[in-house]
């Protein structure tokens, strides 16, 4: 018999040798295909590195030598836009820049020390109150960013704990707990921000102080109530087919326990989705973001967002003088972000899905 | 020596629409070092059995009555955690796909290993040893080179033969093989069957081996257990029971196999009609529709699984011959069954 022949024996060989040569051979995991995929996708990729420039530019706002975004200056409002070269270098900073945290403001002071009043020129141009545009793209960039992280990040811990959960233990909980997410998602979410804020500024028109929670905390509280929602019908959805996976089974059937089949089994296969739709959240969180802001119900003032840029460019929608940079930048900045977010999003799907090519053998 | 009995098992699933009844009543006895048949159609509860004997099907399977012995022990009603330690150590189960019962994200070494983290306490050095050995001890050539390998890395029969080294890991007294070859193409097939044959004489491994494949039963089985809608109709050794099949059902399901040395007058018959629904409980013979041989009180009377010629272990033995066991058949009417087969053979037609 052939098979006999070619029976392979440790014999006298050096299991740590045979080992090494293992690695050696290696295999290629399906991360590691799926990475070689993304890379060949160029859109995904540029998409990728566009979004790690605009967290690089936005984390570092305070560090960049631009205009304050909130120093008004009414004498140069709505000034044209300058090509950079024309006017590189602009001076004016004052370094006052109020409502900053404790390590922005520090950095902030860090900027003024090195490069004094020192500022790039109306590169956007300014708008109604003479507040520098690319400024205030930078620093609303960071509300968008935070809003999107936070989503993220809510969608992630309770999203999928809820989701597994409700996948794993099935019958009459797993229905219970998905009622509940029915009905959360039915409520309309505009009017309970309008509902949560009405409350939350009612006592501080009677006595003078401040609310409870910011508008920040409750646009926070708000997305984060709303988007985990999907992400726990997704995986959900995953988990129940995971259950009914054949090495699930095999896996149970080689005596693991529960707890084993879940860690060693379940979540790593759901996380290639999980991450999938997280990409896919992202733009649509950035946008609900702005809505509310637009709507007035999102980032008050002087909190800048690009939301708050949308509404202000409304004002430029003027008869007698157009002021079309109040409008194309923030919608430039926003769109190109969103259209980079779906790219990537779109290639991370392309690139985890085990039934393209490569996959199957 | 029975390895593992089963006993009067009756399993029903709890639906929307009411209990159905996959098992009614299956006996089997595993055997140390034989290979017992598991054949019926689909549908029939085969793998239901399979299953319920690690107490593995899904939620809503109800275990009515019955026993699922093993080493003394009543499976069926044994402690979770203890079930756990039995499972993939003393009785493994083998799956019917290969690359499905494989994590895509595990390398084939780690899911090696998983089993010995879950039975063995043994440093990692030791587990990779043993782990080579049982990928060695499948045919597959430079174990070495594929513990790193992915799934999708490996052929059909790599894994298949992966899936097979995962299971006899631990050595396990009982292999229970759910369609081990019906994902595999023929040639595949045989070299499973025959590594099977080769667990079963090197370590006297008893297999339950659940098939639809006659030609797979003919080749690879000691005993043959057929059974129909949740019932054991008929028991016997592999050459009596092809030889002279005394259920009906039996008998269709031989005259229904395509067979290469058959002569051209007698091309393969399917069997007319379908089983009962899984939501009926027939008052008789589940077969009764469908039988050729059917008397008025197949219809009203359930015919037991009963022993055929009591004298036969009793006349071996005397004859210094070692007996395989008693075959038994649940039938009314196995005298006619079988004298039909008798006389296909003497004359060369039914």
């Amino acid at each position: 018999m052939a098979r006999r022949e070619n029976r392979w024996d440790l014999g006298g060989r050096d299991l740590g040798l045979v080992l090494a040569e293992a690695r050696l051979h290696g295999g290629r995991s399906l991360a590691r295909d799926a990475w070689a995929r993304f890379r060949r996708d160029w859109s995904a990729l540029g998409a990728l590195a566009f979004l790690v420039l605009l967290t690089g530019v936005s984390l570092l706002a305070p560090l960049l030598p631009l205009p304050s975004p909130t120093t008004m200056n009414l004498e140069n409002a709505q000034a044209a836009p300058v090509l950079p070269w024309e006017q590189p270098v602009d001076y004016g900073y004052s370094g006052e820049h109020p409502g900053l945290n404790r390590v922005d403001a520090l950095l902030v002071k860090l900027r003024f020390k090195a490069l004094g009043s020192r500022q790039t020129g109306p590169w956007m141009g300014t708008d109604g109150k003479g507040r520098d545009v690319l400024a205030r793209v930078v620093w609303g960039s960071r509300t968008s960013i935070l809003v999107a992280l936070a989503a993220a990040l809510t969608s992630l811990l309770i999203g999928v704990s809820y989701g597994a959960v409700a996948g794993l233990v099935g019958g009459r909980t797993d229905r219970l707990m998905m009622r509940a997410v029915d009905v959360l998602q039915s409520l309309p979410f505009i009017f309970v921000v309008i509902f949560v804020l009405a409350l939350l500024n009612a006592p501080r028109d009677e006595l003078g102080a401040e609310p409870l929670l910011g508008r920040q905390t409750v646009l926070f509280v708000v997305i984060g109530a709303v988007w985990w929602l999907t992400m726990a019908r997704v995986v959900r959805g995953q988990v129940l087919a995971l259950r009914g996976a054949p090495y699930v089974a095999a896996s149970r059937a080689m005596g693991a326990s529960t707890a084993h089949v879940l860690r060693v089994h379940v979540v790593p296969n759901v996380l290639s989705i999980v991450v999938v739709y997280l990409t896919l959240t992202i733009p649509s969180v950035m946008l609900f973001e702005a809505f509310l802001s637009f709507l007035g119900l999102g980032v008050a003032s002087p909190g800048v967002s690009w939301g708050v840029l949308a509404a202000d460019g409304v004002d430029a929608i003027h008869p007698l003088k157009v002021s079309w940079w109040l409008v194309v930048f923030p919608a430039a900045a926003m769109g190109a972000t969103l259209f980079a977010l779906n790219l990537v999003g779109d290639g991370l799907r392309d690139a985890l899905d085990m039934r393209g090519e490569g996959g199957r053998a | 020596m029975s390895v593992l009995t089963v006993e009067g098992l009756r399993v029903g699933f709890d639906t929307p629409r009411g209990r159905v009844q996959a098992l009614e009543d299956v006996s089997l006895r595993l055997e140390q070092g034989q290979t017992l048949g598991l054949v019926g159609e689909s549908g029939s509860g085969k793998s239901v059995t399979a299953l319920a004997i690690l107490r593995m099907l899904p939620r809503g399977a109800r275990y009515e009555t019955g026993s699922v012995r093993f080493e003394g022990r009543e499976l069926l009603t044994l402690p979770e955690r203890e079930l756990r330690a039995i499972r993939g150590n003393r009785i493994a189960l083998v799956f019917q796909d290969p690359l499905a019962s494989l994590d895509p994200l595990c390398t084939i070494g780690q899911q090696l290993e998983e089993v010995l983290e879950v039975h063995a306490r043994s440093s990692r050095a030791e587990r990779r040893r043993r782990v080579c050995e049982a990928l060695a001890e499948v045919g597959l050539p430079a174990p070495d080179a594929l513990l790193a390998r992915f799934p999708h890395e490996l052929s059909g029969g790599q894994r298949q033969r992966a899936v097979i080294a995962m299971a006899i890991l631990c050595r396990p007294r009982v292999l229970l093989a759910d369609e081990p070859t019906t994902a595999l193409d023929v040639t595949l097939q045989a070299q499973v069957l025959d590594l099977f044959d080769e667990l079963r004489e090197r370590h006297g491994t008893a297999i339950l081996l659940v098939t639809h494949d006659l030609g797979v039963v003919a080749r690879a089985a000691q005993r043959v257990a057929v059974i129909y809608h949740g019932r054991v109709v008929e028991e016997a050794t592999a050459s009596e029971l092809f030889g002279t099949p005394l259920h009906p059902y039996t008998l269709g399901l031989l005259a229904a196999m395509p067979r290469l040395d058959a002569p051209l007058e007698h091309p393969p018959r399917p069997m007319p009609g379908a089983p009962p629904a899984p939501l009926d409980t027939p008052h008789g013979c589940a077969f009764e529709p469908r039988c050729p041989f059917k008397v008025r009180r197949c219809a009203s009377d359930r015919p037991p699984l009963a022993a055929w010629r009591p004298g036969a272990e009793r006349a071996a033995r005397a004859a210094g011959l070692h007996f395989l066991g008693g075959r038994r058949a649940a039938c009314f009417e196995s005298e006619r069954v079988a004298a039909v087969r008798a006389g296909r053979d003497a004359e060369g037609r039914p």
